[in-house]
């Protein structure tokens, strides 16, 4: 086996547990994928694409009040560690859904003073989305089971109403050395924001189902 | 498969390994009509081995991860807010 073929990660399937949780509750934690040293590479790589990062011009829109209009958008960026780690983990994919769920991006998304999400659900091309950190502070991933079938103007108007609970809904949170895989495409979730200096990053792996 | 939830399709290897699917995993996997043709042009053979329960084995897909199929972009989408 040459160097560039070595595997990346600890492991490459999910357990028996985690396809379980998955399958109750739209998300799981899968914590030791890779080691602390694969972490670091991730790290790295996040921050030196950050200079390549730019606005997507595709992704979840979701409709608010101008008042409630971001400063700024999030500037996303691929990188070829990221490339490899989301194809390697195309088996765990199938394997936590039970679906032939095949790549189709994986990037990271570069937050600056405040790691604010909006409500949304994710794409078609994430029918599973795998999350980490990939660099810096971020806070955690709220989702909404009680949202789910909501339009993304439902949502949107959420977002917009000043009485509704931005701290509500079950918490998640990114393993050290793995990922939070979340059926995004379902399950509405939004991240509250903290405003903190600097520069954070969250490497975001989807997946669609081909057929 | 019978709508017993108790029942399960199961294939066996050859070195007599079982794999038991329970039905809601089948249900799970199946396709939409429209990728009939998709999936019937990446087979690498067309049979009809009856199973049990009206199912049959059809072949063996042949997907590797990076293909025209994979739908593999460097395009990333990401969430962001618009006016309403």
């Amino acid at each position: 086996m040459t160097a560039a073929s070595e595997a990346l990660l600890h492991r490459t399937t999910v357990t028996r547990a985690e396809q379980h949780s998955y399958a109750a509750h739209g998300h799981v934690r899968l914590p030791g994928l890779w080691d602390r040293a694969l972490a670091g590479r991730i790290a790295a790589e996040g921050r030196a694409r950050h200079a390549a990062a730019v606005i997507p011009r595709r992704g979840p829109r979701t409709p608010v009040v101008a008042r409630r209009l971001p400063a700024r958008g999030t500037p996303a960026a691929g990188g070829p560690l990221l490339a490899r780690i989301h194809l390697e983990l195309t088996g765990a994919a199938r394997a936590l859904t039970g679906r032939l769920l095949v790549p189709t991006f994986a990037a990271y998304g570069y937050y600056e003073d405040d790691d604010e999400v909006f409500l949304h659900i994710d794409t078609e091309q994430c029918g599973l989305t795998l999350l980490t950190t990939a660099f810096g502070d971020v806070g955690p991933l709220h989702v909404h089971p009680g949202l789910t079938g909501s339009t993304m103007e439902r949502l949107g108007a959420l977002e917009s109403d000043p009485a509704w609970d931005r701290h509500g809904g079950t918490r998640l949170t990114y393993p050290d050395t793995g990922v939070t895989a979340l059926n995004g495409h379902v399950l509405p979730h939004h991240r509250p924001g903290r405003r903190a200096p600097g520069l954070r990053a969250v490497a975001a792996l989807c997946y669609r189902p081909l057929f | 498969m019978p709508e017993n939830a108790s029942q399960a399709l199961v294939i066996v290897d050859a070195e007599e390994n079982y794999y038991v699917l329970p039905r809601e995993t089948v249900e799970t996997a199946k396709a939409a009509p429209e990728a009939r043709d998709a999936i019937e042009a990446h087979l690498r053979e067309s049979v009809r081995i009856p199973l049990a329960g009206g199912y049959s084995f059809a072949g063996l897909l042949q997907l590797p991860a990076v293909s025209e199929l994979a739908h593999y972009t460097t395009e990333p989408s990401w969430p962001v807010a618009t006016t309403s």
